[in-house]
């Protein structure tokens, strides 16, 4: 009796089992080389695009997985970015404490919105976290004294760690890069793990779950939490990067550019969100420097994906791969 | 001690009561039939014993213990297992996966984030035998989606099996299925451990003649009739209720 099961698993190539694993390492390689062989513009590039895409993964497991919809997901990158740069401008500029202090204020952050909004769903879920994330959005632009306000968080250093090493542009990419592939095995090891597997099951069907025993909201908002702290450490390393943080890195809109990013590179995937971040910053960038209207160009290029390619760059992939398979 | 008892237990939906005043104990094994027309709160009574809607009145006990405002996650926990009239699967996962989320709960395989979910011999050896009692075992891989009708409704058979409930309730197994298809149900459900307490909905009078002992029949959310049957068959009611009154006996056992 089991042998049919054991060998349907079997047939499963390690390839085909690990092949967003495989993908990620090879591109982690290629993104290695970089620093060697181009300018300190792609440097800068590629530092950017990873570091987006390491947030917009973190919304990509909420949304694939428990199908989690959140408009609020800039609040933690947001407040990461704030809580690094304000920790390395007023404390210390050590690298493992500034993005420690932001991973956990977003992590409480992510505690206090995911308990209230988790108690709806849907449509009214998205729109509480909207809310919710707007709030904060507010009170970075009132708490002067401590964000500056509508300027922004300005003069925040470079990191250093242990004063054995201050990053600079080359070392800080390899830092990135570095918390870009293990921020995607964590989000792997979740999905293939028992807890991921109940995840999925609430994301496909909650009453069932319920039926059988299991009470989705603690588990949602575990996955809540977990996505709410990678999304802060992303923003901690964009404070790090750019020397600024400003009101702009929560507002709603970049929560809605993430989402943008998710769909656009696959939703259901981990990968797919990060090849997403990558399309839409290349676009929005490059289009910038020809055209006022790169945002209508993006929204014009999302609606193609909703439209043509329902499962964005990711599914995209996947018929291509299974097309020369055959 | 009776696996399960309803004492009393009414609902209303606005005015409208779709259960009124029901009480009856099912003792450990029992296999019982609920039979009544269209609308006679079968469905209803399911779902405030499973949880999803709970009483305006009365007391619900689950092996002696009052479980009336348990939630349906309670319930599951407290040996209660459930299928749904209309299934209710993960249709994009593998039938495999679908009864390894149920086995999971069991073993209290929960907030484990480590090691893969492939890793857990004792859930696949679960499974598997889960897969095997609901005859699934050669569609496995297959995805609940791809499934034909009937083996989505072993499927969903097997869901609830896989959590060890002690009392499950069966929400009409064979709707809309084969002959052949029901045959097969049939001789599952017959093969289910005699520990094993069974509540059934159903409308083929022949799958409840051949599982049940004992019939409850509801109309307008009251037990008009509760016993053998042989006694059901003659209840007046009982053919009022299926027939309108006066109606001939013969009819109702054909």
């Amino acid at each position: 009796m089991a042998t049919q099961a054991e060998s349907g698993r079997k047939t499963q190539s390690f390839v085909s089992v690990h092949a967003g694993t495989i993908a990620v390492l090879a591109g982690a390689l290629l993104l290695a080389i970089v620093p060697l062989v181009g300018s300190r513009y792609y440097v800068s590039v590629f530092t950017q695009i990873l570091i987006l895409s390491i947030f917009a993964l973190s919304l990509g497991f909420l949304m694939g997985f428990p199908k989690l919809i959140s408009l609020g997901h800039a609040a933690f990158f947001g407040v990461g970015a704030y809580a690094a740069g304000i920790f390395a401008t007023r404390v210390d500029p050590n690298v493992v404490l500034t993005l420690g202090v932001a991973l956990a204020l977003s992590l409480l952050l992510a505690l206090v919105i995911g308990v209230l909004s988790l108690r709806s769903t849907g449509i009214y879920f998205l729109m509480i976290t909207l809310a919710l994330a707007q709030l904060v959005y507010v009170a970075s632009q009132q708490w002067e004294s401590l964000t500056g306000g509508t300027n922004g968080l300005v003069g925040i250093p470079r990191p250093e760690l242990f004063g054995l090493l201050r990053f600079d542009r080359t070392t800080f990419f390899y830092l990135v890069l570095l918390l870009a592939v293990l921020s995607y095995l964590l989000f792997r090891t979740l999905v293939r793990s028992p807890f991921g597997r109940i995840l999925i099951g609430i994301g496909s069907n909650e009453q069932r779950m319920r039926a059988i025993g299991y009470s989705p909201r603690s588990y949602k908002l575990t996955a809540f939490v977990v996505a709410g702290a990678v999304a802060g450490l992303s923003g901690a390393l964009w404070a790090h990067f750019n020397g600024i943080v400003t009101p702009e890195d929560l507002h709603w809109s970049h929560s809605a550019e993430a989402l943008i990013m998710v769909i656009a590179g696959g939703a259901g995937t981990l990968i797919g969100p990060m090849l997403g971040a990558a399309l839409i910053w290349l676009l929005e960038s490059a289009l910038q420097s020809y055209t006022d209207r790169s945002t209508m160009i993006t929204g014009i290029v999302f609606i193609l994906f909703v439209f043509f390619a329902r499962n964005g760059i990711a599914g995209i992939a996947q018929s291509a791969w299974e097309r020369v398979r055959r | 001690m009776s696996a399960l008892a309803l004492e009393g237990v009414s609902k209303y939906f606005g005015a409208l009561p779709a259960t009124q005043d029901v009480s009856f104990s099912v003792e450990v094994g029992e296999r019982i039939a609920l039979v009544g027309p269209n609308g006679a709160g079968k469905t209803t009574l399911f779902n405030l014993i499973s949880g999803e809607i709970m009483p305006d009145k009365g007391v619900i006990r689950l092996g002696g213990q009052d479980v009336t405002q348990y939630s349906p996650d309670r319930m599951s926990e407290s040996g209660l297992g459930r299928t749904f009239q209309k299934n209710s699967l993960f249709m994009e996962s593998t039938v495999y996966e679908n009864v390894r989320l149920a086995v999971q709960r069991r073993l209290g395989i929960r907030l484990k984030v480590f090691k893969s979910v492939d890793r857990y011999p004792e859930l696949r050896r679960e499974t598997e035998e889960v897969l095997n009692r609901v005859h699934l075992t050669s569609r496995s891989e297959m995805k609940a989606k791809n499934l034909s009708y009937g083996e989505q409704r072993q499927l969903e058979l097997g869901i609830a099996l896989a959590t060890s409930p002690k009392v499950l309730l069966l929400d009409e197994p064979t709707a809309g299925m084969s002959a052949k298809e029901t045959g097969e149900m049939v001789t599952m459900l017959k093969a289910l451990p005699e520990d094993l307490t069974l509540l059934i909905v159903e409308h083929d009078m022949d799958v409840v003649m051949a599982l049940a002992r004992r019939i409850i029949v509801l109309n307008f959310g009251e037990v008009i009739a509760d016993g053998d049957p042989e006694e059901v068959r003659r209840n007046k009611e009982v053919l009022a209720a299926y027939l309108g009154v006066g109606a001939d006996e013969e009819a109702l056992g054909a």
